[in-house]
């Protein structure tokens, strides 16, 4: 398992690794690929991406197809990649988010639940 | 009885009463890892629970079938135990009547919620373990109702229809992953549904059926287990019915 909030460089492993994996085991050849390109050269189909979208949920502990990305999005490696960057980084955003209503409440507590808040 | 490599996982959705009572029972006895949930404990699960503590061939969570994070919790935890998922049977389901205009609309939700969107909630989780390995098998657990009309049942039948309809597509989706996904359609089998019908009902049933007699629990449970054996291999996509011919 990876970070919790990988650097591109890991999710970029994860998901060339993954589409490796995946063209061995169709008995593809397993040639260098890069973000240009297109899951559709390398003969991978709809049913193998959802595949690689669920080995990468175990391997990356995220799915952003759920609710971020449109899978329909997905053309090359690179979308694979961005799409997983997404996810992370709105996962930390909202992490910071969450630091920051923390802050929030603890602060009108200490006021005493008056009813201000921090601006 | 199977052992070691030959072990198959079977998942079977709603295994506590019943025909999924029934279905768990003959596939421990087959040699086959059972892992199911229930909305709550019954006395059959309790006691595979004290027969199997280590949890070795049988596995049971309290889930409620609409919850689909609750669903995911189950199959993640089932592939973690047990490394596979070699067949699916959504059996899960209720049965819903009344005259469909005077229905409460709440129950058509229910219905719906638990017999089309639990099962395809499960079934997604499951699937997609199942297109990793390459390999695999789904029964969808319908019924006649789906393919005959019958009066007050409508829900019922649409939830019925809809996973016949998914068995169809499914299976020209997942094929060529090796993955088979096909129905089973009882017609009135002795079952709490049926017990609700007086003898008379029953007997005129019986009467029009080919083969003059109601289906037991163990008709429907050879069939499911046929069909998730190597012997049924080269079948998918189909909606098996098992009813005596009363719809032939």
């Amino acid at each position: 398992m990876l970070n919790q909030h990988p650097e591109f460089a890991e999710i970029s492993k994860a998901v060339r690794d993954q589409v490796r994996l995946l063209l061995d085991e169709k008995d593809l050849p397993v040639r260098d690929f890069g973000s240009e390109d297109r899951l559709n050269d390398l003969a991978l189909t709809s049913l193998d991406l959802a595949s690689l979208v669920a080995a990468l949920e175990t391997k990356l502990k995220a799915d952003p197809f759920q609710e971020l990305v449109p899978i329909t999005s997905v053309r090359t490696i690179g979308d694979l990649e961005a799409a997983y960057v997404r996810f992370f980084s709105k996962s930390e955003h909202a992490a910071q988010d969450d630091d920051l209503a923390q802050i929030r409440r603890r602060a009108e507590a200490r006021r005493g639940g008056s009813g201000g808040c921090l601006q | 009885m199977r052992s070691g490599a030959d072990r198959k996982v079977v998942v079977i959705s709603g295994g506590s009463r019943g025909l999924g009572m029934a279905l768990v029972s003959r596939c421990l006895g087959e040699g086959y890892v059972v892992a199911t949930y229930s909305r709550s404990v019954s006395p059959f699960v309790k006691k595979q629970l004290e027969l199997d503590p280590d949890r070795k061939n049988f596995f049971w969570s309290e889930v409620d079938a609409t919850d689909s994070a609750g669903v995911k919790r189950f199959v993640s935890g089932v592939s973690e135990r047990y490394g596979e998922i070699g067949a699916l049977v959504n059996n899960a389901g209720i049965g819903s009547e009344g005259i469909f205009a005077s229905m409460r609309l709440s129950e058509i939700d229910l219905c719906v919620d638990l017999n089309l969107k639990g099962t395809l909630y499960l079934t997604w989780f499951c699937a997609r373990f199942m297109i990793q390995r390459r390999g695999g098998c789904i029964i969808n657990i319908s019924s006649i109702a789906g393919i005959r009309g019958h009066s007050g049942v409508a829900v019922y039948s649409a939830t019925k229809a809809g996973l016949d309809g998914m068995t169809r597509s499914l299976a020209r989706e997942l094929g060529p992953r090796g993955i088979r996904v096909n129905s089973i359609a009882p017609g009135y089998f002795e079952s709490e549904m049926v017990d609700q019908l007086d003898d008379a009902a029953k007997a005129r049933i019986a009467r029009r059926t080919p083969l003059g007699r109601l289906a037991t629990v163990e008709d429907i449970v050879a069939v499911v287990l046929f069909m998730i054996s190597p012997s049924a291999s080269f079948i998918t996509g189909q909606t098996i019915v098992v009813d005596g011919g009363l719809t032939c």
